[in-house]
């Protein structure tokens, strides 16, 4: 599809209605719905007619002025003007390996496109996408909401609010946004990736940026375009739910993708890069030797001396979810990741192994994510949550890399965001003044300055401070009064 | 022995090597061989220790130059055991590992292996006992002696009474092979003993793994074999050094002809071969070396610098690029390529056919890079024929090369080339020094008219500072004090300084 930049219509005018005119007339079978499989992405147009969620800007009642308030605040509506910006060219010169940077069209290449735009996106499939729809409008409201063809008219009709989120979905193809697990799904199609939609070495190499998704982070950061008050009154637990959560969601979705990494390589004349180098922690190899032998002398669970660590941003912190769960932590004695771990880090791990053994472990940490969304985290949990990260697991040892560092750093700063909310007797003072000392050491949000040069690695970080660092947060996490017994 | 002057013991020591030799009428055993084993089977020698060898080779200068055999010391310089235990680091390979809390010790405890025995894999090169050639130790052998004068000239038993006569001096390579004494006059073979180690061999269990590097061993630097010879220091004199003009000439030495730049072509072209053959074991064989956890693929096979790099916004990796990889994929080491295609320039001047040899370079590196490129270290059995093949050409060019001459305005044209070359690359660390040393040792042959110029000492200062051309030779445990640093100057090399500095020269060359 050629590339779109002009306005699209804001109004509910003809616009509009030319739209539902086209619903029913191409897609007039529009009765038997479950059985058209093909989905018709609406565009952001048909979301943002002024009565609709177009509304008035200010002040910030959010209900219905969605559209109005994320083209103004929301970094996803940048997502597809992003590909013009020099970088994005540079990036796709070196991944397409072009001569010329005049030859690079990112915008053009439905490998970018499947995220700056939405998932499953196809510059071929031109049926499922109304004439209306534009790529200009980014990851825009259906690429969270699902494709809106066959819920656009439904969803403004009486009857709609019926339906169970299930039928939702189901029947219509609208995705169930308020529940906590599915919204981190959602988020982890393109933050982590599925299938063919996958930010590997060989595209990072090219300078896109890692994906090291963190749930709790990403949606604590998102300029939010509905009330936030609805969502606690769904959930009052909902910041340490959505941590927890985005623990075992993300590694669910990081062990399909693994699997998926896993069969493309499998045929003989198969090009899919494997060993994938994206599965494992980018800090082992890529650092400078200066600080000599601080990856094999540090990192956690080094089967032999110079073998890549797998999953270090993948896979959960097990030891600090609520009790219950725990034995996901890939340290705990259970056979869950252990053979995943030993095989992974042979230098070319067996492919169908993998695959196998991957799909298991997602099927379990899938069933794990659905229990933990059905109940409810109390207070006294997150406080024993927060206290946990007091004792350091015992394979760690004084062992850390920038992964870990950083994920418990996320972990911790979530844990005390929830805690402050819920527990009125929770002091964040001491944790917060020894969380400011980690996140300046580990460059948070990342990024190394070193005069007028810029490196996307840990340059020359100390560790020792790093991990004393940590005891000092460990430290005030457990100071006296901190909270009421 | 001890009261005896110094001309008596070295007497001595050649009587006793007469004796020994008159002990041992029957020719070498054949070890095992069976009347179906292949009757050119090589006989084994024995090792002998370097004991018997000081007695002649032990004297300080001076003993050499006034004693009873000062007539021989244009040929052999007779402080070479002296020089070798004094100056030369390769006596102490062994020792090393003995360091209490030393670098080996720590590389030991992370590996959980004990570094003094075979089956660690280290003395392959920090001694002579891989489980191969323990069968052939002999008793006066001390492995604690490290790299010692058998490792490269070949186990003693044999050639010890025929290599003191001055016939067998000029005696062809074949012969010398015979007795076992290995024909290091020649610089092709003088080259592959240098890389069996400083590159790796399977078959000799010589091999740098993985996990050892990981563990703390130092990295392996791309390798000049002229300009390491120097500085180890050299314990041999070179042809044009040798005052009888009629032995230089009985040696094959043409008047004028530079040896050290012919050793820098002839050692650059060993070291692709030596690298490829390498490659093609590992792939081919994946476990067959007699050293523990040897695994296909190991990443020391592959270029240390491509992963080991800070993270830099739009680094010099990122605009080079790779013609045969996608981004992200490991290469195998450049370096052994940098100096190829100057060698072929070379051939090709007096030999116009030689040109062919260019495109045949291009198709073997493109067949090479195809193998890597498929996936992530390619896969093995292609990598082994490709590399295979690649190691088969690399040893056509080695020999056209150790044929070829080499006089002062041939080194002077080189030089030339390959700056102009060099200059419009972007070499990798490790290709950027090979071409340091090369550069810096094509002036100093060229001679006076070039590297008594102040601004090209400059440049030259430069580079060597820049690229720490200056290598911790001798005997002293240096590499504790200096890795941290080489380490640094490694992260913090760009290529677009160095080749800078090559344009630098070029403009300040004679017009061609």
């Amino acid at each position: 599809m050629k590339a779109s930049l002009g306005s699209h219509p804001r109004s509910c005018s003809i616009a509009f209605l030319a739209k539902i005119l086209f619903l029913l007339v191409g897609n007039s079978r529009g009765a038997d719905l479950p059985s058209d499989p093909m989905p018709v992405w609406m565009g952001n147009g048909s979301c943002a007619a002024t009565a609709c969620h177009s509304g008035r800007r200010e002040p910030l009642d959010l209900k219905g002025s969605e559209s109005t308030f994320s083209e103004a605040y929301d970094p996803h509506v940048r997502a597809f003007s992003v590909l013009y910006e020099d970088r994005s060219l540079r990036i796709e010169k070196t991944y397409r390996r072009l001569a010329d940077i005049d030859a690079a069209r990112p915008y053009e290449d439905d490998a970018c496109l499947r995220c700056h735009v939405h998932q499953g996106y196809n510059s071929r499939a031109t049926r499922s996408h109304s004439p209306e729809f534009t790529v200009a409008d980014g990851a825009g409201c259906e690429s969270c909401h699902g494709p809106a063809g066959r819920w656009l008219v439904p969803h403004v009709q009486a009857g709609w609010q019926g339906y169970t989120d299930r039928q939702k979905l189901d029947f219509f193809g609208m995705r169930p946004t308020k529940d906590l697990l599915a919204r981190g799904q959602t988020c982890a199609e393109c933050h982590v990736g599925e299938g063919e939609t996958d930010v590997n070495h060989d595209l990072i190499a090219a300078g896109h940026p890692r994906l090291n998704f963190d749930y709790s982070n990403h949606l604590a950061k998102l300029p939010k375009h509905w009330r936030v008050e609805d969502d606690q009154a769904r959930h009052p637990d909902d910041e340490v739910k959505v941590w927890a959560l985005g623990q075992l969601l993300t590694a669910k979705a990081s062990l399909d993708l693994l699997e998926s990494r896993a069969k493309r390589s499998i045929p003989e004349e198969s090009s899919a890069p494997w060993p994938e180098f994206a599965e494992y922690s980018c800090f082992s190899c890529h650092h400078e030797l200066v600080r000599e032998g601080w990856a094999s002398a540090n990192v956690a669970g080094v089967e032999k001396p110079g073998s890549l660590q797998w999953g270090t941003w993948s896979l959960p912190l097990g030891n600090h979810l609520p009790t219950g769960f725990q034995g996901f932590d890939p340290d705990s004695p259970n056979p869950l990741f252990g053979s995943l771990r030993t095989e992974m880090a042979q230098p070319v791990p067996d492919a169908r192994l993998v695959a196998r053994l991957a799909r298991e472990a997602s099927g379990a940490v899938g069933r794990a994510a659905e229990a933990l969304n059905q109940r409810r985290i109390t207070p006294g949990e997150v406080r024993a949550m927060l206290e946990s990260f007091r004792i350091v697991p015992a394979s760690a040892k004084s062992s850390i890399d920038w992964d870990l560092a950083a994920r418990q750093y996320l972990a911790i700063v979530a844990l005390d965001r929830s805690a402050s909310k819920l527990d009125r007797a929770y002091d964040p003072g001491p944790a917060r003044q020894a969380l400011a000392g980690l996140r300046e050491n580990l460059n948070l949000p990342f990024r190394f300055d070193a005069g007028r040069t810029i490196f996307d690695s840990p340059r020359r970080l100390d560790f020792d401070r790093v991990r004393a660092d940590l005891r000092a947060v460990q430290a005030a996490l457990s100071a006296p009064g901190r909270t009421t017994p | 022995m001890t009261g005896l002057p110094w001309w008596k013991r070295s007497m001595m020591g050649l009587a006793a090597i007469v004796a020994a030799h008159a002990a041992m009428a029957e020719p070498p055993r054949l070890g095992t061989a069976t009347p179906e084993a292949e009757p050119t089977q090589t006989p084994k020698f024995q090792y002998a220790g370097s004991g018997s060898c000081k007695l002649c080779h032990g004297l300080t200068r001076e003993q050499a130059e006034q004693g009873p055999y000062k007539s021989s010391v244009d040929f052999i310089k007779l402080n070479e055991s002296k020089t070798w235990e004094t100056e030369d680091k390769h006596s102490v390979a062994y020792k090393q590992l003995l360091v209490l809390d030393g670098r080996a010790q720590r590389m030991g405890r992370l590996m959980k292996v004990d570094v003094t025995q075979p089956s660690a894999g280290c003395l392959g090169c920090h001694s002579a006992s891989t489980a191969e050639l323990q069968e052939r130790v002999g008793d006066q052998f001390d492995r604690t002696e490290g790299v010692s004068c058998e490792n490269c000239h070949g186990p003693l038993s044999a050639y010890s009474y025929p290599h003191t006569q001055v016939s067998f001096r000029t005696k062809s390579t074949e012969e010398w092979a015979k007795v076992g004494f290995v024909d290091l006059r020649s610089p092709e073979r003088q080259a592959e003993k240098c890389l069996t180690c400083h590159v790796g061999n399977v078959a000799e269990g010589k091999l740098l793994t993985h996990e050892m590097y990981a563990s703390g061993h130092p990295p392996l630097p791309s390798i000049e074999v002229a300009t390491f010879a120097n500085l180890i220091p050299r314990h041999w004199w070179l042809n044009s050094e040798r005052k009888d003009l009629k032995l230089r000439q009985a040696l094959g030495y043409e008047e004028g002809q530079k040896e050290q730049v012919k050793m820098a072509l002839v050692g650059a072209a060993v070291a692709l071969k030596v690298s490829m053959k390498l490659l093609a074991d590992e792939a081919g064989k994946p476990g067959s070396a007699p050293v523990p956890g040897q695994v296909w693929p190991d990443y020391a096979r592959f270029d240390c610098w491509s992963c080991h790099h800070d993270l830099k916004r739009d680094g010099w990796r990122q605009t080079k690029g790779s013609e045969e990889l996608p981004p992200g994929r490991v290469p195998v080491a450049e370096w052994p390529l940098t100096l190829v295609e100057l060698g072929i320039d070379h051939l090709a001047q007096s030999d116009p056919a030689a040109a062919a040899l260019r495109s045949d370079l291009d198709r073997y590196r493109k067949a090479l890079g195809e193998q890597v490129a498929a996936r992530p270290f390619g896969r093995p059995s292609s990598v082994a024929r490709a590399a295979d093949d690649f190691a088969a050409w690399a040893d056509v060019l080695t020999r056209k090369l150790a044929a070829s001459k080499v006089d002062r305005t041939t080194a002077s044209r080189l030089l030339r080339r390959l700056l102009e070359t060099a200059s419009r690359s972007t070499p990798d660390y490790d290709s950027a020094r090979h071409v340091g040393w090369t550069v810096v040792l094509l002036v100093k042959e060229v001679g006076t008219s070039l590297d008594d110029r102040p601004q090209i000492r400059a440049i030259l200062d430069r580079l060597t500072k820049g690229l720490k051309l200056d290598l911790p030779a001798g005997r002293a445990y240096e590499i504790e004090g200096q890795i941290a640093d080489a380490f640094r100057v490694i992260g913090d090399y760009e290529p677009a300084e160095f080749t800078a500095q090559l344009q630098a020269l070029l403009a300040l060359l004679p017009p061609a």
